[in-house]
């Protein structure tokens, strides 16, 4: 395990929007695309490490959650409740969009936990909505003709049972 | 008369610049449009994110989700769609739990005799039982032919 000491090693991200970051280089490992670009480059990354696809409430989101990540980790003893707390307030507190664009964010930067996290996330939300609910979430239209689709409907009919009001 | 005239003029001033900030209004609202527009496009999750959350979803709720859309009905009904899916998904369906003793376990998902598709959710339901019986197993130190078949399943996995 790798010691949290007052004398660690502090990284810079930079966001699309030029917001700076600094980020201690444990937590720094968990995203992957960061800590790749920290192996490729020679010796010491001292200038920020620029994040073009990352905006910055993202940004700050994903650190705010690995950063406590890391602190629940620290006390294992009570590790798990607080995680789970956490991580149900932490889904409970973005909107759709929001959730998307993290999605979006988190697969970018590769944080294999939180992208894992967010798209249970996402599953839990559409699993008992209507086929319309999850074209609207996604953006996707309707590609199918009236008729297919009825047909398909009649087809997994038994699929249709116990879905919530959007 | 003159008073007259200023209050006119004032009120005409005021007038232009009114239009002038509907104007400006106008074109940031247009430009708001023009960045949400390019954001919504942006927020559309790529394919491969969407097979990733796709395969949390629970099986009994994916027929429904073919209804989508023509690209999602194909990567629903992709052999290998089911199968990753039958690696991580935890809800079994029709599962029957056979206990005799504490060494004697079976479990069977009566869709999975027909279907290779749902196939990984009995396995899955057997490293359940597996995982809670092996300190019995160890226990009683015996092995029969039950636990050695859940060890194939286990295996297999």
């Amino acid at each position: 395990m790798s010691g949290i000491s007052d004398t660690e090693r502090m990284i810079t991200l930079k966001t699309v929007e030029g917001t700076l970051f600094d980020v201690k280089s444990s937590i720094a490992k968990d995203i992957k695309t960061v800590q790749a670009f920290i192996d490729d480059s020679d010796d010491d990354v001292t200038s920020p490490i620029p994040l073009p696809n990352v905006f910055t409430r993202e940004l700050s989101r994903i650190l705010d959650y690995l950063n406590n990540h890391h602190r629940f980790r620290s006390d294992i003893e009570k590790a798990d409740e607080e995680m789970a707390r956490y991580d149900a307030e932490f889904a409970k507190s973005m909107s759709h969009e929001e959730l998307k664009a993290l999605i979006l964010a988190a697969n970018y930067l590769n944080v294999k936990d939180l992208l894992e996290f967010l798209n249970q996330t996402v599953a839990d939300v559409i699993q008992n909505k209507s086929v319309e609910f999850v074209r609207n979430f996604f953006g996707i239209e309707n590609d199918y003709t009236p008729e297919e689709e009825e047909k398909l409907r009649n087809e997994n009919e038994w699929a249709f049972n116990g879905v919530e009001q959007d | 008369m003159d008073k007259k005239k200023k209050q006119k003029h004032t009120w005409n001033k005021a007038k232009q610049q009114s239009t002038m900030e509907k104007k400006k209004k106008k074109k940031k609202k247009q430009q708001q449009n023009e960045n949400h527009k390019s954001k919504s496009i942006h927020d559309t999750l790529p394919l491969e994110l969407i097979h990733r959350i796709l395969l949390r979803v629970p099986l009994k709720h994916l027929g429904r989700l073919k209804c989508v859309s023509k690209l999602w009905n194909t990567l629903i009904s992709d052999p290998h769609f089911a199968e990753s899916h039958v690696h991580l998904s935890a809800a079994p369906t029709h599962v029957c739990l056979f206990i005799n003793d504490y060494s004697k376990a079976c479990s069977v998902d009566i869709d999975a005799v027909f279907h290779g598709y749902k196939h990984g959710t009995a396995v899955k339901e057997a490293i359940r039982i597996r995982r809670t019986m092996s300190y019995k197993e160890r226990e009683l130190g015996e092995k029969d032919s039950t636990t050695e078949t859940l060890n194939y399943v286990v295996n297999k996995v």
